[in-house]
């Protein structure tokens, strides 16, 4: 096997070069989210059955829960220490 | 980042293995509990009970949809996750992002597509039963995984790229092009739940097999394969036994499993010749399956003596036999002679579940096992007991069940093709399915007894999270040891 690595990580889990992906990265991914969000009420709003109806409520509450773990992911670590 | 004997090493991104590694104990729970359902309304069918959501059609999905994309699929993620960093001593591409996006857009894919299920809403096509939005959706969060494990491979710090990530690899890309390519379908509308396959009578049962059996080959059998190929000689301790012999083994099974999908249309409509390849391209990979399976055993090579004292290496090395067994058996059901008995009798049900509980869970529970110590830090696992007792429950269990569909199956095709002495069927329908009933029985005893080992596995895990440990005595010796 090729693996020379530890089994060392981060206790966060979150790391490496990665781990501070902001700008842009964030700013299109906050983008994407409100869109499925929006998405996902008009199609709740307009839907021709329950099920559709359903799977647009989904979408909207995925997206903005994702919303507040994007935007907590992208703030500095030091800025829930009040 | 951490200072290694290897220079500086990358923080791995473990948060995001632990998240797929819990989803998969949920899920691998709640599919075995419905398999376990479905299993006692066959044999008792008052147990449907008389309602539209809790009849066997829309339950039976829900049992191989959880059983598959949500439990294989959650093992596979976390697992691939997992193995692309260790082996290319990197973080994940994207960061926690787009990992968490992954993580949360596939939990999403499962619920929609359970809720349709038991809600009536299905495509009609066994294993691609979700509607075109849930479809949209899965394609969306595929290609963030795509993006993730490629990224990973091309920031690698290894120049070399393991065995194990060539074949997740062929599973992610594969998986793709057959989830467009048996999903293309034209909505009825753009705010409703109805859609029409883009193709028709014999091209679209092609299709429809093309994409159930690479389905098998790819989501059950390569990306497991690729887990195989890392935690076997992790658990062992040994370096895997022919490295040539799996990259023969990747590019022969990758160029031979996708031709095989017509062997499960022998004798209908599609043109004979057709069926006559898939058949032999099912009886060829014989060749690339055993050479895997002989691979993954003899990487135990000078280590077998460790079956006897570590139960986590026996489900690993045992979900290998089950794979080697299953793989026999398939193709020698794909021979049209075989086939004309095999086909649509319970012996099919017995197969798939010979490689499915006693290969891919087998495998998982190994790599499940393995993980949650490493994930969690804890020295060891809370107890190797259990995992003894749970890996004879379960294999008990995988005994019954297909031994059990085996004898119904050959009955039932037996009995479908027997004649009188005036040319009459000699029994009806109804008599085959009468016939099967204490098959069902105790097929679905089987089930029960898996089940229980999983509800033990999912107990022995979250102690072992907690970071508790069992004072027990050591597999293999006598002599007590006092580990709390």
């Amino acid at each position: 096997m090729t693996e020379k690595a530890t089994l060392s990580s981060s206790a966060s889990g979150s790391g490496g070069d990665a781990e501070h992906a902001g700008g842009v990265a964030g700013a299109i991914t906050i983008l994407f989210l409100s869109i499925f969000a929006l998405l996902g009420i008009f199609v709740t709003a307009r839907a021709a059955d329950g099920v559709f109806e359903l799977f647009g409520a989904c979408l909207a509450i995925f997206a903005i829960l994702m919303l507040f773990r994007v935007i907590a992911l992208l703030l500095p670590h030091h800025s829930s220490e009040i | 980042m951490t200072q290694s004997r290897a220079g500086v090493m990358p923080s791995y991104n473990e948060q995001i293995v632990r998240m797929f590694t819990l989803a998969s104990m949920f899920w691998g729970v709640v599919g075995f509990l419905v398999g376990v359902v479905i299993a006692f309304q066959l044999a008792f069918p008052v147990l449907n009970l008389g309602l539209e959501w809790t009849s066997f059609g829309r339950l039976r999905p829900l049992h191989t949809s959880a059983v598959i994309f949500a439990f294989g699929g959650n093992v596979l993620l976390g697992t691939s996750l997992f193995v692309v960093q260790r082996t290319c001593r990197t973080a994940l591409f994207g960061g926690p992002l787009m990992a968490e996006f992954l993580f949360w857009g596939y939990q999403l894919f499962i619920v929609l597509a359970a809720s349709g299920y038991v809600l009536g809403i299905t495509g009609g096509t066994e294993y691609s039963e979700p509607e075109w939005y849930t479809d949209l959706w899965l394609t969306l969060v595929w290609v963030v995984y795509l993006l993730i494990f490629l990224g990973t491979l091309m920031k690698r710090k290894e120049p070399h790229i393991y065995v194990a990530n060539w074949f997740y690899l062929a599973f992610i890309v594969t998986v793709a092009m057959l989830h467009i390519g048996r999903n293309l379908s034209m909505p009825v509308s753009f705010l409703g739940t109805k859609s029409y396959s883009l193709f028709s009578g014999v091209q679209d049962a092609m299709l429809q097999w093309w994409y159930g059996h690479n389905a098998v080959g790819f989501f059950l059998t390569a990306g497991f394969l690729g887990i195989m190929y890392y935690f076997v000689p992790k658990q062992a301790n040994r370096p895997v036994y022919s490295y040539r012999l799996s990259i023969v083994h990747f590019w022969s099974l990758i160029f031979l499993y996708i031709w095989a999908g017509p062997h499960h249309l022998h004798y209908t409509a599609l043109p004979d010749w057709t069926q006559s390849l898939g058949m032999v391209f099912s009886v060829m990979l014989w060749m690339p399956s055993w050479g895997g399976m002989i691979n993954g055993l003899m990487t135990l090579s000078g280590a077998w003596d460790k079956l006897r004292t570590d139960p986590i290496l026996r489900f690993l090395v045992t979900s290998v036999g089950f794979y080697g067994m299953s793989t026999f058996e398939g193709p020698v059901m794909s021979i049209k002679a075989v086939n004309s008995l095999s086909h649509y009798t319970d012996w099919t049900i017995g197969h798939v579940h010979s490689g499915a509980l006693g290969w891919v869970a087998f495998v998982s529970f190994g790599a499940m096992y393995y993980l949650v110590p490493v994930l969690w830090k804890r020295e060891r696992l809370y107890s190797l007991r259990l995992v003894e007792w749970h890996f004879w429950i379960a294999t008990f269990g995988i005994v019954l069940y297909i031994v059990s569909m085996w004898i119904s199956g050959i009955m039932q095709g037996l009995m479908w093709r027997a004649y009188d002495s005036l040319g009459f069927l000699q029994y009806s329908f109804v008599e085959t399915v009468a016939a099967m009933h204490p098959y069902y029985v105790v097929r679905a005893f089987g089930g029960v007894l898996f089940l229980i080992g999983a509800l033990i596995m999912t107990y022995n895990l979250i102690r072992t999270m907690r970071g508790d440990v069992r004072q027990e005595r050591s597999i293999g010796s006598t002599v007590a040891v006092a580990q709390a």
